[in-house]
């Protein structure tokens, strides 16, 4: 015991330097795992919360006006109804921003919160839905001017449901539209629309009937007419895909940096353990036990790495602030303060210990047993060693090649992602959308004053659709014949759009079970009016986001009683008429939104400008550290090659040549490597999307020899200029005249 | 029983390494008090044949006897630890430690109860005390060790080239001191050195050769 702590101590005074390293690298990689984690686990809690504050409803459901108390009455008394909290979403008002523009405002009230605690953050008595602050343009308050001329400054942020805001004329037309929610209580609203109404309930069930059931009897209620029924869940988790992508990252990287770490603190120990090897001769020699001194070496571990795991705490609460405060206004959430949770301390401390363990145990088995006789003479091969080099430089530059491919590989799945929302999918510029359907003679007066190129009508509506027992709600759109918006096939090819078919998404067509050519049944909602027809699959599109269905216009109108009516236009414009297409359709009656898909884009770049922040951060730590770790591994052996190599260049030896054939050792390792590194990249990452991909966002596999070829080259720079570093300290040294 | 005053029996003890026979069939018995040279060409096993004493390795056949009794592996820590006391060629400090730690290590290991400082000064190096093995020259470095060998009063005392490396003087010096506290103290000396005049100063002379012993004879 008391030989131990001798030990320990002559440790720490002799490798002071290692001690230090160790520490450093403890704190670099518990700073890493814990500020990731805990900004996990916050950005987790507070989408708990936010949950939470949201209710728990089961139902959304949108009705024609009534007076208050008819909702809960009528549905109150559906079996299997447990709870009907009341809101009132009225109708869009048309109002001019501070920046000019006209967007439409649905204010929306609840009258009991029994289901929903909207959380609301900052003052007055109007609060702005997220998501919506950021794209406005505003920094403090908004300033909107209200159709009768009031001016109302908007100043709290609402986190509010997506099922407030993603449903115009009761149907999924976009999450990134140019529209504004704003919450507020019963009395403000009431007093800007001028009555007081309900339209809107949330239901909670009790779960004594299917959900379907109840679905179904709210729908055909007979006091009150229901214009949309819908589960809540599918409908809130759209604006949340990207922030999921950010909480798994923030679920594997911890244990990536802990393992990385780990692997940092066991070499730096094994080369501390391995550096006394010849103490610990000595004194096995005189018969210390073993104990005494792996008591030794594990206590020089174990300080050295828990005072770097000290330190990392206040370094990981800063991350973890910083990520957390990025993440949540690339969401556009309201919130920001880290959670301590006993599982998260728990998982932190076990992996806290655990690394300890570990790395302790590395130490051990570097001063393991066996006989004394052979401790004391150390005889190394030195083939050996340059195995252990080349092994050394493999594993280090296949964990880097293969953490940055993987993170170039998913960056590229997300500039897929986002390709494919605003190029690829939407071949025009502007989308106007109406408050409700109007016949399709108003394309005319968007064609005046020649600004527009082509416009195409577009009809959107929400659809029930069944292939054997099998069903499911999805939204869907009626188009032209050649749509300017586009679904593309797997190859890219855009999918035709044809009388009596249907273009499935590829999410859907999987829950159905069916493919091309399948023939399924399709139940359209238009507001009150309901189409049921039977469609062939003609295609299964290849979306990764906003799944959505496309019928052709042609089935539709066939049913429809007043056929030739839309709901949307998709236009595109000449160039340079875009602010002036723009200022002109805000000004037509029954707009109800004018989105352009540079917003819309803007809009999506936030969350994901926030992702590919922290890939990107991925990307460089892995190549950092894995060429350190190369490094590191390599340092030993380095040093004893120097020494050999200095003698033979002290015997005639040209520098160049012992450089080059220094460097030439490296080579199989670095190839191995590289082989190995990308191998695995390629094998994993199927699975790593398939982790990342939520039930809105499916992350496509883009293989670009690009992307690759960028990635090793990166990895191998980066070691090569580790290596540089050190062949041209070899050259100095051996330049260096000898006295 | 002449076997009273035996401390050390190698019977038939082989030891090989890579397929190379170091030892074959050795033979040997010290008895308690004696000094010994040993002598041999260097490579010829004589290192090998000190760790075999010394409990530091084990024979691939053979048996060792301490005091009349088998030493199984088990054992070979706490023989080492209570009964032999190690110098050799490379000094063998513990750079972590100071010399005064160095010898308190060794007395701390084997529980003898010695005085650490007085160990010291019996070498001459009491005003070192608190230097490092690196400030310290080769000859203060040997007899530190020498310092930290005594100090956990051994029965043998293994010697591997003691004087190598430093100069004749220095060397004699350390030989001399060495011998003068083991015939103080009875305690059993191995030397292993490659000087007939030191070798002559023992009390027997053995030549190793081929991986056997050869009484009485000197390089
Ligand atoms: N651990 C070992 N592994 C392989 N060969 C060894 C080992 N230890 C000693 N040898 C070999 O055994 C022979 C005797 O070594 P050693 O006892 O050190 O000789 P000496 O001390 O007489 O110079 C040498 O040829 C040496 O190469
Ligand atoms: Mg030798």
């Amino acid at each position: 015991m008391r030989l131990g702590l001798l030990l320990f101590r002559g440790l720490i005074r002799r490798h002071l330097l290692r001690a230090v390293l160790i520490g450093l690298c403890a704190m670099f990689c518990f700073t890493g795992a814990l500020g990731v984690s805990w900004a996990g686990e916050s950005l987790v809690s507070t989408r708990q919360d936010l949950e939470d504050s949201w209710g728990e409803a089961d139902l959304v459901v949108y009705t024609q006006h009534q007076t208050p108390g008819d909702l809960e009455e009528a549905f109150l008394g559906i079996e299997g109804v447990d709870a009907v909290s009341e809101g009132m979403l009225a109708e869009p008002i048309r109002c001019r921003f501070q920046d000019g523009q006209v967007r439409s405002v649905r204010l929306f009230a609840l009258l009991d919160h029994q289901l929903i605690r909207p959380v609301v953050q900052g003052d007055g008595e109007l609060a702005l839905s997220y998501g919506y602050k950021v794209d406005a343009g505003v920094d403090g308050s908004l300033v909107l001017a209200l159709p009768q001329g009031e001016t109302v400054s908007v100043r709290a942020t609402a986190a509010m449901p997506m099922y407030t805001g993603v449903y115009v004329d009761r149907a999924i037309v976009s999450t990134d539209g140019d529209m504004v929610d704003i919450y507020a209580p019963v009395e403000r609203v009431t007093e800007i629309v001028g009555e007081c109404y309900v339209n809107y309930a949330l239901v909670r069930l009790d779960g004594s009937v299917p959900v379907e059931q109840v679905r179904d009897r709210i729908a055909g209620s007979e006091d009150v007419f229901v214009s949309y029924v819908a589960e809540r869940e599918p409908a809130y988790e759209a604006s949340l895909a990207l922030e999921d992508v950010i909480c798994r990252i923030c679920a594997l990287f911890p244990w990536i940096m802990l393992g990385v770490g780990l692997l940092f603190v066991s070499i730096f120990l094994a080369g501390a353990a391995g550096q006394c090897r010849g103490s610990i001769g000595v004194l096995r020699t005189d018969g210390a036990p073993l104990g005494a001194i792996y008591l030794g070496i594990c206590l020089f571990a174990l300080v050295s790495t828990l005072a770097g795991a000290c330190l990392a705490v206040p370094a990981a609460w800063a991350l973890a602030k910083t990520i957390l405060e990025i993440s949540l206004e690339n969401m556009g959430l309201p919130g920001g303060t880290l959670v301590l949770s006993w599982p998260w301390l728990i998982r932190c401390l076990g992996g806290c210990l655990g690394a300890c363990v570990v790395a302790t145990g590395v130490g051990m088995l570097t001063v393991s047993g066996g006989r004394v006789a052979r401790i004391r003479r150390r005889r190394g091969g030195r083939v050996r060693g340059r195995c252990a080099a080349v092994v050394a430089t493999a594993v280090s530059t296949g964990a880097a090649v293969c953490m940055s491919l993987m993170s170039m590989m998913f960056m590229d799945s997300l500039d897929a992602v986002r390709q494919e929302q605003f190029s690829d999918r939407y071949g025009f510029h502007v989308q106007v959308v109406y408050e409700d359907l109007v016949p399709l003679s108003r394309l005319q007066e968007l064609r005046e004053g020649d600004m527009v190129q082509r416009c195409e009508p577009m009809l959107f509506g929400t659809m029930s659709l069944s292939a054997g027992d099998r069903e499911w709600e999805v939204s869907c759109v009626a188009l032209s014949d050649d749509p300017l918006l586009i679904l593309r096939d797997e190859a890219g090819q855009p999918l035709p759009v044809v009388e009596d078919g249907i273009c499935l998404s590829a999410d859907t067509a999987a829950r159905l079970g069916v493919g091309t050519g399948d023939l399924i049944r399709a139940r359209i909602r238009y507001g009150s009016t309901q189409i049921r027809v039977m469609c062939s699959v003609t295609g299964v599109s290849a979306q990764s986001t906003a799944f959505l269905e496309a019928v052709s216009l042609e089935t539709v109108e066939a049913y429809l009683d007043s056929s030739g009516v839309m709901n949307s236009v998709a236009v595109t414009v000449r160039p340079g008429c875009l602010e002036d297409f723009r200022a002109y359709v805000q000004t037509l009656p029954g707009v109800l939104a004018v989105q352009t898909g540079e917003a819309g884009q803007r809009r999506f770049d936030c969350g994901f400008s926030g992702t590919r922040v922290l890939v990107t951060t991925v990307i460089l730590a892995s190549i950092a550290l894995g060429t350190s770790v190369c490094l590191m591994m390599c340092y030993a052996q380095w040093k004893r090659e120097l020494r050999r190599d200095t003698v033979e260049h002290l015997l005639g030896r040209s520098a160049w040549w012992l450089a080059f054939r220094s460097a030439l050792w490296r080579l199989p390792g670095v190839a191995l490597g590289l082989a190995a590194g990308s191998f695995a990249a390629l094998e994993l990452m199927p699975g790593m999307l398939r982790y990342l991909s939520t039930d809105t966002i499916a992350y496509p596999r883009v293989a670009d020899p690009g992307t690759l070829l960028t990635g090793g080259g990166l990895c191998l720079l980066a070691e090569g200029l580790c290596f540089g570093m050190y062949l041209l300290a070899d050259l100095r040294q051996w330049r260096r005249p000898r006295g | 029983m002449e076997g009273l005053n035996r401390l050390l029996e190698l019977r038939g003890v082989c030891r090989s390494f890579a397929g190379k026979d170091v030892l074959r069939e050795l033979d040997l018995s010290l008895e308690e008090g004696q000094c010994v040279a040993i002598m041999g060409r260097s490579g010829c096993g004589k290192t090998t044949l000190l760790d075999l004493m010394g409990g530091l390795d084990r024979p691939d056949r053979g048996e060792i006897f301490f005091r009349g009794s088998l030493l199984r592996p088990g054992q070979l820590r706490r023989y080492r630890r209570d009964h032999v006391g190690f110098l050799f060629q490379d000094s063998g400090l513990i750079p972590e430690f100071t010399a005064l730690q160095n010898v308190a290590a060794g007395v701390r290991i084997c529980k003898s109860g010695a005085d650490p400082m007085e160990h010291l000064a019996l070498v001459g190096l009491a005003d070192r005390a608190g230097a490092y093995p690196s400030q310290l020259s080769g000859g203060q470095g040997h007899r530190v060790a020498l310092a930290r060998a005594l100090a956990k009063k051994p029965t043998l005392l293994l010697l591997d080239e003691p004087t190598e490396g430093l100069d004749r003087q220095t060397g004699q010096e350390i030989l001399d001191l060495t011998l003068k506290i083991c015939r103080e103290r009875g305690i059993t000396a191995v030397v292993v050195t490659h000087r007939v005049e030191h070798a002559l100063q023992m009390d027997r002379q053995l030549l190793l050769q081929d991986g056997a012993l050869t009484e009485g004879a000197v390089l």
